[in-house]
């Protein structure tokens, strides 16, 4: 039978080449968009190495010279460092606090920081975010470390680094090899270099839901890192993370600023607003799932239908100009049924013919690194789904379109056809 | 024979009522999601308030400033020297005028009333109230006298007045930002936050900042604002592209280290939808949108030409005999197209429509931006009748041209003996 329909849509070729040209269109943009819409899934549904439920951000601000109460340079005795700790002490007393932190451009879904490389004997590594934070950070966003148990650190030290699993088996064979070597920050090598000491391994981390794993770091942030980070850049770029006691958020996004009050301001550094970590995911992650997945899905559903009314409309006028060759068809013995299995086998090796076309442009595309390879390796696995996804699509759509034409045309009266032939 | 060609068309549309059915939605998806991408491109680059002359504007957004080793300022916002040295003084066009780059969140206050909430702050100049036109309900814009002494002042937006003071009677009373006691100079309606050259809640002079006054990144190029030309016409353009790089030029041989480059800067708002700036190459925007319509179009269109070469096929006695009496291939070619106009046309009707939902649905996908507020005179404007009818013809030429234009130059003699 089959053979018998090859030479069927080759003997009428000139009526199939659109079908062919637009299944072969079709088939090929559902690659690319099941392969687009994979990458994102698999990403998301990856471990992100980090835990932002019920906790916050604060975002400080300093008080401009314009303001009332402003006190100027020479009338504060205190040190910034000092304020920053000040604000610190104070918020840890506050009763729904779990875990608070200080940190420099370390705060979960930020997109810039400080980068760096790191080197380890003789091995360089790429430049990659380095994120400056007090031991509490672990606890407030719950990072574990490589072996799955939570991360704590009890007291930091200067120079001490906490890498990522990442970037601790890049430098290093394995995650234990790496606790408690030496490391410089920079890939130049310089005088007088002091090192750093590897203190723990974590897991790996992304910076966001649809990012991949990217080598990081951690340095461990020390009143005398801060107080020489702080001499030349501005203070108002600290981050004060805090984790809250379950249940407690309602109480405190309705309680913390009032009860605070003035506990909120030391000096000209004051608490701007508490922000819940989930407002930075939205703007990062939530802005990728409405510009890109969500905007693909429009696109591929609307495809999805364009071309189901393409394949349905094709279909129904052939088989109305097939009356008569069904007809005969069904004179020489056919029953119904095989009528309609004709119709859809048709349907689907037309598919057939298709797919190697379409998916060797789509192979090509993901080996010349034109579709995105970065969030996802280009692996037979990556094929395999985009090709048996995009297959069930559209065997389901040929069938669904090809579905009621073949049973109308299974229906014919015998007679009446062969009248009209 | 037009009235003949309508018949004809309303004639075959109910013979075949499920083919015709097809053909209309298949029209009606393309016409919509083409217009999607129109009003996507219309919000951002044509003309209503407060840009009403989106026409006439260019901008610079951004700037380089390296020295001779590549190192420094890469891709920012612009400094104060360098939009003073550079673009105030500028002669050709009507105004310039520097704003803030991003808004900035504020802490809004009012004595007395114990309602706190942060706010969109963007910082202008006295030239933004001329550039843009806002509709203003009461009180008048930031101006010079306020701007060069650094007074604060702001100009806020019915929506912030009536939220904080209950009126917008407002003008003279005072509200506070980040604890800084601003006076009030006006109320205006507000503006989408789709516009993003001019959005915000509240505009301030950016002369009362002090650390976007002060800062000198590499030598005064970087900083925190961007630039608006109005140009007096459109065909000044050139003019002005050339003023301002003889500016930049005389500005790069004064300085010491590093360097100012705009790349092809100030651009247009369309050209800044399609253009990625540093390095001169189009943007991925421009390759994705024309990518997504001719997908748009030309899927629906594939499905048509499959539809309509049956049609014709089947009508091909027909046209064997109008020729056997002497139409021309022309005339049975013009004759077909007209027909299929009508089917077309009902198409395009329904997908405007449809487009309008679409769009509703998808803003925030398209815009770039959570939850913007569309207003009326962004959506509806006289070119896109024009749009939509152009669209139309396309799609009837493409889908229907082809196999029309077919089946008229076979001989009559086939066309006849042709059965189904």
């Amino acid at each position: 039978m089959i053979k018998h329909i090859l030479k069927q849509i080759w003997v009428e070729r000139r009526q199939n080449s659109w079908i062919l040209l637009e299944l072969l269109v079709v088939f090929f943009f559902l690659l690319l968009m099941t392969d687009f819409l994979w990458v994102k899934l698999k990403n998301y549904m990856e471990p992100k190495g980090f835990d932002i439920e019920h906790t916050y951000m604060m975002r400080l601000k300093t008080l401009e010279p314009i303001a009332p109460n402003y006190l100027a340079p020479e009338e504060n005795a205190m040190t910034k460092a000092d304020e920053a700790a000040a604000l610190v002490d104070r918020i840890r007393q506050y009763p729904d606090v779990e875990a608070i932190s200080l940190s420099i451009f370390a705060e979960p879904y930020s997109m810039g920081g400080l980068w760096n490389g790191l080197r380890a004997d003789t091995l360089h590594s790429p430049s990659m975010r380095c994120r400056v934070v007090t031991p509490s950070y672990f606890e407030v966003f719950r990072i574990r470390s490589f072996d799955g148990t939570p991360l704590r650190v009890e007291a930091a030290g200067n120079n001490q680094f906490v890498l990522t699993r990442t970037i601790a088996e890049t430098l290093f064979d394995t995650a234990t090899d790496a606790l408690g070597k030496e490391v410089y920050n920079g890939t130049k090598e310089e005088e007088q270099e002091v090192p750093f000491r590897v203190i723990a391994v974590s897991e790996p981390l992304k910076r966001q839901d649809f990012y991949p794993y990217e080598p990081a770091f951690y340095e461990m942030l020390t009143p005398t890192r801060l107080n020489g980070w702080l001499a030349t850049n501005d203070i108002t770029w600290l981050n004060i993370c805090v984790r809250i006691h379950p249940g407690r958020e309602r109480h405190f996004e309705e309680m913390f600023e009032v009860e605070m009050g003035d506990r909120l301001q030391v000096n000209n550094l004051y608490v701007a607003s508490v922000v819940p970590s989930h407002k930075f995911r939205d703007e990062v992650v939530g802005k990728m799932l409405r510009e890109d997945v969500l905007l693909m899905t429009y696109v591929m559903v609307f495809v999805l239908i364009t071309v189901f009314l393409g394949i349905f409309g094709t279909f129904w006028l052939r088989t109305r100009q097939r009356r008569g060759e069904i007809a005969i068809r069904m004179a020489a013995g056919a029953n119904r049924s095989t009528v309609w299995k004709y119709m859809i086998v048709e349907g689907l090796l037309l598919i057939v013919l298709v797919i190697l076309p379409a998916t060797l442009v789509y192979i090509n595309l993901l080996y010349s690194d034109i579709l995105d390879t970065w969030r996802l390796p280009f692996t037979a696995g990556r094929v395999a789904i985009a090709l048996c996804s995009s297959l069930i699509i559209l065997v389901l759509m040929v069938i669904g379109g090809i579905n009621w034409p073949a049973r109308r045309a299974a229906r014919l009266e015998l007679a009446e056809a062969l009248r009209d032939e | 024979m037009y009235k003949q060609y309508f018949k004809q068309a309303l004639a075959s549309l109910r013979e075949n009522p499920l083919v015709s059915f097809l053909t209309i939605l298949g029209t009606a998806l393309s016409v919509a999601m083409m217009m999607v991408l129109v009003w996507v491109y219309q919000v951002k680059t044509s003309s209503f308030a407060p840009v009403s002359e989106r026409h006439r504007m260019l901008y610079v957004n951004i700037i380089e400033g390296i020295n001779e080793q590549g190192s420094g300022y890469r891709g920012g916002a612009l400094g104060v020297r360098m939009v003073k040295e550079c673009f105030y003084s500028l002669t050709t066009p009507e105004t310039v005028t520097a704003v803030g780059t991003n808004v900035r969140q504020k802490r809004i206050s009012v004595a007395g009333n114990k309602f706190v909430r942060e706010g969109d702050v963007r910082e202008v100049d006295h030239h933004f109230w001329d550039v843009f036109d806002f509709r203003f309900l009461n009180g008048s814009p930031l101006t010079e006298a306020i701007f060069a002494s650094a007074i604060p002042a702001a100009v806020i937006t019915e929506d912030v007045a009536r939220q904080f003071f209950g009126t917008t009677e407002v003008v003279g009373q005072t509200l506070q930002l980040d604890f800084v006691e601003y006076t009030i100079q006006g109320v205006v309606h507000p503006v989408s936050e789709a516009v993003g050259e001019a959005y915000g809640e509240i505009w301030i002079p950016y002369s009362v900042n002090k650390a976007l006054m002060n800062g000198d990144a590499v030598e005064g190029i970087g900083g925190q604002l961007r630039v608006c030309i109005l140009a007096r016409s459109s065909a000044d353009f050139a003019k002005v592209r050339q003023e301002v790089n003889s500016r930049i030029e005389t500005f790069n041989s004064g300085q010491k280290e590093f360097f100012a480059n705009i790349w092809g800067q100030p651009l247009t708002s369309t050209q800044l939808m399609f253009t990625f700036i540093q390095g001169e190459r189009m943007s991925g925007t421009f390759s994705g949108m024309l990518s997504l319509a001719a997908l748009f179009l030309l899927l629906p269109v594939f499905n048509l030409l499959g539809i309509i070469i049956s049609q014709i096929r089947k009508r091909r006695p027909e046209i064997g005999l109008r020729k056997a009496f002497g139409a021309t291939a022309q005339t049975v070619t013009g004759q077909i197209l007209a027909e299929n106009l009508v089917v077309t046309l009902i198409g395009s009707a329904i997908g405007f429509c449809l487009s309008l939902a679409f769009f509703y649905i998808a803003k925030g996908s398209l815009l770039e931006r959570p939850d913007v507020d569309l207003q009326l005179n962004m959506i509806i404007q006289p070119a896109l009748l024009l749009v939509v009818v152009v669209l139309s013809l396309l799609i009837n030429l493409l889908s229907t041209g082809i196999p029309a234009w077919q089946a008229s130059r076979a001989q009559a003699t086939d066309s006849l003996n042709a059965t189904n």
